[in-house]
Order: structure tokens, then C-alpha cells, then sequence
């Protein structure tokens, strides 16, 4: 038949046999890959539930502030090291171009960490897990989690930032 | 029809000519720059656009090959920070809006009349406006570069602020001098351009078809033209509403985007990818559009399923404005806004996988003829398909929390736009070239530039995948040899090399192929659109007569009823020379003039609070004079566009189709 014929009505056939099986093995996958998404959201309570409010970058700078001198118990290269509460809130504060302060979380206590920015946007990427969260300023990010593991954890800028953005280091410690 | 064509344009009601005023006589050279610079002829201004945005596509290559070079080794000293910021703003600023958006401009111009079988596009004029306008833009966004070597230009180099510029990284207080104002004015500019193209494209595609081309018969590569030009004025105006907000901060103390002043950066990253993101199916729609007319051609079939490619491209095009704030999963937003754009990205992979499907579909039981174009075409279905896993990876945003900003969304969207947009544009340089040049690309060269960038596409990019997935940044200037990035960065740089040689082949072999290739006839490739049935280069005038449209490959019918056809045509040629011949439209100096007012309005009103400084002298104390010309002269042009009158003149042709009208001869 030229393939430029019109193909006669009623071509249509529906699937039967292999096709049909393979059609419906098809169709369950999918329907086991989207029930995937919210169980494991659920079930593993490992996602960010994107938590986040307004703030005035002075306004979360003198809560950073306060945070630090409760907190304070050490120094690195000028930057303050802090251990916070185990179960209460902890502060990370980006500007161009470093983090501050260092915290020293301990393993298997659960803290609220909450991230914002003074100047400009900045991307908070804990490395070697590779888990990344915008930081805005004006915007006050919070994640709630756990360590599960004990090490010095580094967070890196991943959003553009000016010309020290590949300079821009900060560090977790997990004890 | 024809009687309409005949009297509608150049008599006013009553018989009596229009009347019109023309400040100098109207341009009538068809060669020699002014032919060029004046012309409103379809063919010559989509050959313009795709000269300009080959060369930007060759400068936005250097660009990245410098990038790779800065990444080839760990804390690399090649260029300096602040050039690496302002080659990567640049590589994807001139990728996106001054090599593949214009490149598909070039198609659509070239294309789109003559496979609805019209003889020009619905708005000549409007159309040379979008050229030089697009000009203007291309010109600010890259006038910076002349800061590197000419330090008193007063830029500060390049834009630096990475090409989606996240505010209140554009705010004066962060990015003080004047690229960011340019990029800022040169991206509202492009816009302009693509608005006013996309109206006349929409116009030309719905009103000026031949007789018989019903929608559900017109060539998939015009559906997806139509669709990519309503997502234009679509998307557009988002951004360019956040560009006047950004422009207002920078320069009159509003505060959209000052924290300080309680604006919201966030605001920006909305606005921005509301645009953006529509953006990516205008980048990637017109490449599908070549495909679907590429595959069947070398398949010998017809396109498999084309009213649900022509519907999936529409959807695609829909769901595509539901989409944009699967960049921001990470910002912040809630699990509701989070889990409905997650699923709406999902959908959109499903008009997107039956394309596929059908273009397999189109292969199955073909006769598959392996020329280049068809390499490319068939490089295009393996590789985008590869993009849109990775990009089914990103919608599930838990998924995405890991590869926000990381390499992994930079091989991604490479796979999209170079995989998918460059090998599709690729694949349609070579399959028209003969229509427009009359000359075949060498088989064999062809064959070899395409394995040359197929391997060293897959050598840079792949690796990226895993540079991302192992927490490396996108945009960092270098990185530690402790972060385990090393050998992917190699391996990547290497690649990129390979790839330069890859399209350096590709375009010197063209070169080659203008001045000596072989020539061809009307139909190299045996093709089934109206563009094959005419002569090769075209004619001014397209069509010695208005085709008659029966089926959906129009010309392959053509070719099976060359009776019914030859009937058809000697009839029409009749009838449109009954009513005074072949009407075409005159040429005008107003569009560029217009263009030209635009781009010195634009250029000179950031600067409006600086001197006005030349070989050292201070000529004026300020810009704005200079810039209020400018807009002046812009309204001035477009005044006088409209006293001059549409115009037109008519061709006269013999019964074998050659010109007899006497050269210069209007009416």
C-alpha cells in the first residue's frame, strides 16, 4: 500500500496478548514510581518540608548574634564555633563570602538550623552528602535535621555570588 | 484571492493611489549592501539572522572552550575570576538569545512562507524591524567586551551576574557599573525583537497559507513555529516587567528587589523563570519542528501520528507556563507549591515522550536513508531523550535537592540544548542548505564532523553528571584537588576540545561547500514540502504560481499528480497575471533607522548621569540628551515608516516562469 494512501477507517485494534500484558506491567510501574514519591516522603521523613518565614536581614543578624554568644566555645581562622542546644534552634549565617558560625552539632540530636542571608543570594551545599538549599536574604530557611554520622561536614556556595563565590567555605562538625 | 492581493495594498478606497509621503525615494537595489541593509525579502533576512547567530554560536563556543580551559586542573590559574564570571554569563547569555533563538528566527523567516506557499511574510517591513532590532540587543550585550581592551570605556568588563542574574545580585549596590545595565537593556531589546517577529510569524502562518493548506495539513515544523511564537509573547512580557524592575532600582531608588526596603528577591526568581522556563520549549520546540520534517523524509514515509505530534507540541506549550518553580524546589516554598510543580513537571514529560514515540514511530518500517542531516536527526531523538531522563531526575524534588546548582543541572540542560536544540539545528543547516545555496554538503565530511561532535558532545558532558552528583558547584572559577573532581574535569575539558574540532569540521565544510560544492537541482533529498518544488536558491518571488495544497506531504503528492498539479498552476499563474502580475513588497530604510534609534535611546540612558567623555574631552555633562535623541529618532522613523505607505511592485513572468518585468520598473 503507498504510504501516502489514507489508511482505511476503523484501523484501530485493541491490545490484546503481550501487549496487553506489557501495556499494564507499564502502567503499574508508573503507578508504583508516583506512590513512591509521597511514601518515601513520609515513611523516611528525610526531606526538607521547605520551611521558611520573613525576616529583616538586621533583625536575623542580632538573632545570629545572641545565638553565638549563648553558644560560643571556640574560634577557627576568626570565625566563632558554636555548640547549640541539642533539640533547639541553630544559626548559619551567609554573606559574601563566608558562612558563620561553625557549628558543632552532636550525632543523633535533632536541631532546627535556620539559614539566611545579609547581602545577596547565596546556595547552602553540604558536602560530601551533596544536599543543597537556597539562602535569601529577607528569608529565613529552616531545616530540621539529625546527623547520622559523626565528621566535619563543608558547606559550599553553589549560587552565584560575585567574584569570591568559589572562595565561599564553611564547615559542620558532627560529634 | 488573487483579485484580492491585487487591489487590497497600494489604492486607497475610491481608485485613486494612497496618498504617501516619502522623505527620500524608496530604496529598489536587490545586490550590494544597501539590497541587504534595506531588503524586506524574506529569504535574505533569515539568511542574515542565521549568519549573525552562526557567528555568536562560534563566539559563545570560544567562550566555553576558555571556561573548560580554566577547569582543565584544580585551583587553575588560566584567566582570572573576574573574566571567568563574565564568560560564563556570556556563554549562556549569547548560547540562549543570540545563537539558538535567532537561529530558529533564521528558519522560521526562511521557512514558513514558503511551506505555506506565500510569497513573502505577512509584514515585510515588521519583519526587517525584528532583524536590526535583534541587532541592537546582540550589539549591548557584547559591547563590554571592548572594556578589555580599551580600559576608558568605562564598562567594567562584560555582564558578570550569570545569565538568570538572581536580584539583588543586579542591585548598584553589588554590580555598581555598567554591563549589568547593558545586559539589563540588551535582553528588553531581544525581546522587543522577538515580540514584534512572533506577531508577523502567528499572522503569516494563519492568513497567508495556499489554497488547500488546511491546519491539520501544514508542515509540523510551522505548527511548532506557531506554538514557539505564542509562547513568545506569552513569556516575554514577564521578563520584561522584571527588567523594568530592576532597571527602577538601579537607577530611580524603587525598591522591587531591596531587601532593605522590603522588596523580595524571590519576586525576581519568579518572574524570571516564568519567562525562563517557557523559554526552554521556545528553544526546543522549532528543533522538533525540523526533526519531524527530517525523519520522514529519510524514512520515506509520512510522519508517524501527526496530529498528536502537531497536539503534543500545543500541550507541551501549555503546560510549559506550569511549570517554573521546579527551579526553586530548594528556596523554600512548602510541600503544596513543592509537590504541585513536581507533578506538573512530571506531566509535561508526557507530550514530550509520545514525540518521541511517534518519531520512532515515523523510523518503524521505513526506508531509512543514512545522509547527514538524518545522522543528526537520529543523534537528536538518543541524546534529548537522554536530557529529559536527567530532567525527569529534577522533578522529583526531593531528587533535586541534590543537584540544584550542581554540575549535574549543568549536564542536563546541555544534553537538552545541545543534544537536543544544536543537533536538530545542525541536522536542519545541512538538509536546506541546498534549497537556499543550491549546493550539496559533502556526504563524507558531513558524516565525519557529525561522529566528531557526537563523541566529543558525550565526552564533555556525560562525565558532568557525576561531577554533580559529587557536590561540584556550577559557576565556581576552580576547585581544591582534594574534592575528587579532578579526572571528570579532565575528561570534560578534553571533550570540549574535541567538540571545537567537531563543529570547526561542520562549518568549514559548509564554507567549502558555498563556494565549491556540488551543485543540485530543485529536490536533492526527494522531499515531500513546498520548499523542494521550487528552484534552488528560490526566486524572489518563491512561486512561479500559487500552489494548490492536497495532502499533508504536499509536494510528494505533487510529484504522484504532476497533471492535476501542472493544470492547477497554469491556472493561477493566470489568474494572479490578469490583475497586474506578481505582487511583492518595497523595500524601506525605516526599519533599520528605527532599530538604530532604539539602540542609542537604550545605549546612552544608563549613562544618563555620566559625562559624556571622548578622546578625553567632556562634550556634554550628561547622557540624556543623547538619549532622548535616540528615542526621538526611533518615533521619527516610525512616523515616516507609516507616511511612506506599503508600496509594492509587481513581477511579470513568462509562461516558463522567467522574469520579463524591466528591471527598477514599480506598478
Amino acid at each position: 500500500m503507498s504510504s501516502l494512501l489514507v489508511p482505511a477507517r476503523g484501523w484501530f485494534r485493541a491490545p490484546s496478548g503481550h501487549e496487553r500484558t506489557w501495556i499494564g506491567l507499564a502502567l503499574c510501574w508508573c503507578l508504583v514510581l508516583t506512590l513512591m514519591m509521597p511514601f518515601w516522603h513520609f515513611r523516611g521523613k528525610q526531606n526538607s518540608r521547605g520551611e521558611a518565614y520573613l525576616v529583616t536581614p538586621a533583625g536575623f543578624q542580632a538573632r545570629v548574634d545572641k545565638f553565638i554568644a549563648a553558644t560560643k566555645v571556640g574560634e577557627q581562622n576568626g570565625i566563632p564555633v558554636v555548640s547549640p542546644a541539642p533539640g533547639g534552634d541553630a544559626y548559619v549565617l551567609a554573606r559574601m563570602w563566608s558562612w558563620s558560625p561553625i557549628l558543632k552539632l552532636r550525632q543523633g540530636e535533632t536541631y532546627r538550623v535556620h539559614l539566611s542571608s545579609l547581602d545577596l543570594q547565596h546556595g547552602f551545599s553540604l558536602q560530601p552528602l551533596n544536599m543543597n538549599f537556597q539562602v535569601m536574604p529577607g528569608y529565613d530557611h529552616v531545616l530540621t535535621l539529625t546527623p547520622t554520622s559523626k565528621g566535619t561536614f563543608t558547606i559550599v556556595c553553589n549560587e552565584f555570588c560575585g567574584i569570591g563565590h568559589s572562595t565561599m567555605i564553611g564547615k559542620i562538625i558532627v560529634e | 484571492m488573487a483579485h484580492a492581493i491585487a487591489k487590497s495594498d497600494y489604492t486607497a478606497p475610491g481608485g485613486a493611489p494612497a496618498k504617501t509621503f516619502e522623505l527620500f525615494p524608496r530604496p529598489t537595489a536587490k545586490t550590494g549592501l544597501v539590497g541587504w541593509l534595506t531588503s524586506v525579502d524574506h529569504k535574505k533576512i533569515g539568511m542574515m539572522y542565521g549568519g549573525f547567530a552562526i557567528l555568536f554560536f562560534l563566539i559563545g563556543g570560544l567562550e566555553a572552550l576558555m571556561i573548560r580551559t580554566q577547569l582543565i586542573v584544580p585551583n587553575n590559574r588560566f584567566i582570572g575570576a573576574q573574566l571567568y564570571n563574565e564568560l560564563f554569563t556570556m556563554h549562556g547569555t549569547t548560547m540562549i538569545f543570540l545563537a539558538v533563538m535567532p537561529l530558529n528566527a533564521a528558519f522560521f523567516n526562511l521557512l514558513i512562507p514558503i511551506q505555506v506557499g506565500a510569497r513573502d511574510v505577512a509584514f515585510p517591513r515588521l519583519n526587517a524591524f525584528s532583524l536590526w532590532v535583534w541587532v541592537a540587543g546582540a550589539i549591548m550585550l557584547n559591547v563590554g567586551w571592548l572594556s578589555h581592551f580599551v580600559p576608558s570605556w568605562g564598562f567594567g568588563g562584560a555582564p558578570d551576574i550569570g545569565w538568570f542574574g538572581y536580584a539583588p545580585l543586579t542591585s548598584k549596590l553589588f554590580t555598581p557599573d555598567l554591563s549589568t545595565d547593558m545586559w539589563v537593556l540588551g535582553l528588553q531589546t531581544l525581546g522587543l525583537s522577538s515580540i514584534v517577529a512572533s506577531l508577523n510569524f502567528i499572522v503569516t502562518i494563519i492568513n497567508m497559507r495556499a489554497p488547500g493548506l488546511t491546519m491539520m495539513r501544514l508542515p509540523v515544523f510551522c505548527w511548532m513555529a506557531l506554538v514557539t511564537s505564542f509562547l513568545l509573547i506569552l513569556a516575554l512580557p514577564a521578563i520584561a516587567i522584571a527588567l523594568v524592575e530592576v532597571l527602577f532600582d538601579r537607577h530611580f531608588g524603587t525598591n522591587f528587589f531591596e531587601v532593605s526596603g522590603g522588596g523580595q528577591p524571590i519576586l525576581w526568581q519568579h518572574l524570571f523563570w516564568v519567562f525562563g522556563h517557557p523559554e526552554v520549549y521556545i528553544l526546543i520546540l522549532p528543533p522538533m519542528g525540523y526533526v519531524s520534517e527530517i525523519l520522514p523524509t529519510f524514512s520515506r514515509k509520512p510522519l508517524f501520528g501527526y496530529p498528536i505530534v502537531v497536539f503534543s507540541g500545543a500541550a507541551i506549550g501549555f503546560i510549559g507556563f506550569g511549570v517554573w518553580s521546579h527551579h526553586m524546589f530548594t528556596t523554600g516554598m512548602g510541600n503544596v507549591a513543592t509537590a504541585a510543580f513536581a507533578v506538573a513537571t512530571m506531566a509535561i514529560a508526557v507530550p514530550t515522550g509520545v514525540k518521541i514515540f511517534n518519531w520512532i514511530g515515523t523510523l518503524w518500517g521505513g526506508h531509512i536513508v543514512t545522509r547527514t542531516p538524518m545522522m543528526f536527526a537520529l543523534g537528536f531523538i538518543w541524546m534529548f531523550m537522554m536530557g529529559g531522563f536527567s530532567g525527569i531526575m529534577h522533578s522529583a524534588a526531593p531528587a533535586d535537592a541534590q543537584q540544584q546548582d550542581s554540575y549535574f543541572v549543568v549536564a542536563h540542560f546541555h544534553y537538552v540544548l545541545i543534544g537536543g536544540a544544536t543537533f536538530a539545528l545542525l541536522a536542519a543547516i545541512h538538509y536546506w542548505f541546498p534549497k537556499f545555496f543550491g549546493r550539496l554538503v559533502p556526504e563524507f565530511w558531513g558524516k565525519l564532523s557529525f561522529w566528531i561532535i557526537f563523541v566529543g558532545f558525550n565526552t564533555t558532558f556525560f562525565p558532568m553528571h557525576f561531577l554533580g552528583l559529587n557536590g561540584m558547584p556550577r559557576r565556581t572559577w576552580t576547585y581544591d584537588s582534594n574534592m575528587g573532581w579532578n579526572e571528570g574535569n579532565f575528561l570534560a575539558t578534553m571533550g570540549a576540545y574535541l567538540l571545537g574540532v567537531g563543529i570547526f569540521t561542520y562549518f568549514a565544510v559548509l564554507i567549502y561547500t558555498f563556494f565549491k560544492g556540488e551543485k543540485c537541482g530543485n529536490d536533492p533529498w526527494d522531499a515531500r514540502t513546498l520548499e523542494w518544488s521550487i528552484p534552488s536558491p528560490p526566486p524572489e518571488f518563491n512561486f512561479k504560481a500559487v500552489p494548490t495544497v492536497h495532502a499533508r506531504d504536499a509536494f510528494w503528492y505533487e510529484k504522484t499528480h504532476r497533471e492535476e498539479t501542472a493544470k492547477e498552476q497554469a491556472e493561477h499563474m493566470q489568474a494572479e497575471a490578469a490583475h497586474g502580475g506578481i505582487h511583492m513588497p518595497d523595500q524601506s530604510w525605516y526599519p533599520l533607522l528605527a532599530a538604530f534609534g532604539l539602540m542609542v535611546g537604550a545605549y546612552n540612558f544608563p549613562q544618563m548621569d555620566a559625562p559624556l567623555v571622548l578622546f578625553g574631552n567632556t562634550l556634554l555633562s550628561s547622557h540624556l540628551p543623547l538619549s532622548l535623541a535616540g528615542v526621538g529618532f526611533l518615533v521619527l522613523s516610525c512616523y515616516l515608516w507609516s507616511l511612506e505607505g506599503p508600496g509594492g511592485y509587481h513581477i511579470h513572468l513568462d509562461a516558463d516562469g522567467r522574469d520579463t518585468t524591466p528591471r527598477g520598473d514599480h506598478y
